[in-house]
């Protein structure tokens, strides 16, 4: 700002500075763009900033976007099908999530308690039976039991989608129920690795809470 | 500006350029559950949104989520779309609301150095017109402006948008968009003269 005086209104001057982006990038209507045009004949420092905001779009023009790595690692049809799998829970994981966002803190902890004990009574019992059972298999059996592990996993409420998907994703899990009416998840892993998924979902700071619920992952 | 090329079923590909009549109908479609066309509208969008989101945010960590969340949002909610404003306008709107709600969430008060080297090595026709050592200047600047500052720059410069159409994008008043650019024109001189006076 040069301080010089300025022959025509200084109102004027204003109005067509703000305007002088759109008139670079040709989107102003017709009156905006014959009354800039007026105002740019007297106006030198205008005309100055017209030419600096021109080098300003051609830079912005010429600097392209960072190459894109990851140009498909999820293809799109997958995604609308999360999408669809998603729309399906969200009617039933809103509500909750409403609710517990609601609720007092002492609240939260006490439900936080009651889950942590159920869900210790239900490891318990599934431990019992896991002793109990006999170590063969009767002729009549048809097919061993699952190759897989449960665990069972509350996530932070204020967790996102994209991260609930990338965590699950990161060890190899799947959701088979829930939320339960605790926001419980029960994820399904193969039991060449349920031990590292247990203590991988741990380490998530997202991860409010994650425990077996078959005796096939190890504590 | 170019877009994709879209593989038919025969093999054959041809450039996919949609109007803005063409824009709505894949909208239309997609609120009736149109697989094909979510990927048709994905396709042509991506890479302006990826850069529009790269350029606004300057965090690449958050650049594929910020994009993942965008589409999800325009697959669920396209049924809700009313023809008042553009698609590009709507679906630019989420991604800049989803991109600022990253941001907040991030703790790193220390933007990566993202695009400086792309910046620069940009080749083009521009070249004859700007000067290398121009172009580092204003990379530099950019760098420094504030996430709706960069928005308002490039919504403007890059996507050729109106006053109106970035007002609908960042949900406020055409005078707010105006005062934005205002205030980003005003840091953007400033910086440059740093930039100047830093190079004596």
């Amino acid at each position: 700002m040069s301080g010089q005086i300025l022959r025509f209104d200084d109102t004027e001057h204003r109005n067509a500075d703000a305007l002088l982006p759109w008139f670079v990038n040709e989107t102003l209507s017709d009156d905006e763009r014959a009354s800039v045009d007026r105002h740019l004949r007297d106006c030198a420092r205008c005309r100055r900033e017209v030419e600096a905001l021109r080098q300003l779009q051609a830079f912005c023009r010429s600097a392209p976007a960072r190459i894109d790595a990851t140009p498909g690692p999820r293809n799109v049809n997958d995604r609308v099908s999360a999408a669809s799998r998603r729309g399906f829970i969200r009617p039933w994981l809103q509500p909750l999530l409403e609710h517990w966002r609601r609720a007092p803190q002492w609240t939260r902890w006490v439900i936080v308690a009651e889950f942590a004990g159920v869900l210790a009574l239900t490891a318990f019992v599934g431990a019992y039976d896991g002793e109990s059972s006999a170590p063969y298999r009767t002729l009549g059996e048809s097919s061993p039991a699952s190759p897989f592990g449960r665990i069972a996993v509350v996530f932070m409420p204020d967790i996102t989608e994209s991260e609930m998907r990338r965590i699950v994703q990161a060890v190899g899990a799947r959701i088979v129920d829930g939320p339960t009416s605790t926001d419980a998840y029960v994820l399904q892993v193969p039991t060449t690795h349920p031990t590292d998924a247990l203590m991988a979902l741990r380490s998530e700071p997202a991860v409010m809470f994650a425990e077996p619920l078959s005796a096939r992952v190890d504590r | 500006m170019s877009w994709p090329m879209i593989a038919e079923r025969g093999g054959r590909s041809q450039p996919f350029e949609p109007s803005a009549v063409d824009e709505a109908t894949l909208v239309a479609r997609i609120a009736g559950r149109d697989a094909a066309a979510f990927d048709l509208l994905y396709r042509g969008y991506r890479p302006r949104l990826r850069r529009f989101v790269e350029r606004v945010t300057r965090r690449p960590q958050i650049v594929d989520e910020v994009l993942d969340d965008t589409m999800l949002i325009v697959w669920r909610k396209a049924g809700s779309y009313n023809l008042r404003s553009k698609v590009s306008t709507w679906i630019f709107g989420i991604a800049y609301r989803r991109a600022l709600k990253a941001l907040k969430r991030l703790d790193d008060p220390v933007e990566a150095e993202v695009s400086e080297r792309s910046d620069l090595d940009a080749a083009g026709p521009e070249d004859t017109v700007l000067a290398r050592e121009e172009r580092v200047r204003i990379a530099k600047a950019l760098r420094a402006l504030s996430a709706e500052h960069r928005a308002v720059i490039e919504l403007t410069y890059y996507e050729g948008h109106s006053c109106a159409d970035i007002a609908e994008v960042m949900r406020c008043p055409v005078n707010t968009v105006k005062t934005r650019m205002f205030y980003a024109r005003r840091r953007l001189r400033m910086l440059l003269a740093d930039v100047a006076e830093e190079r004596r």
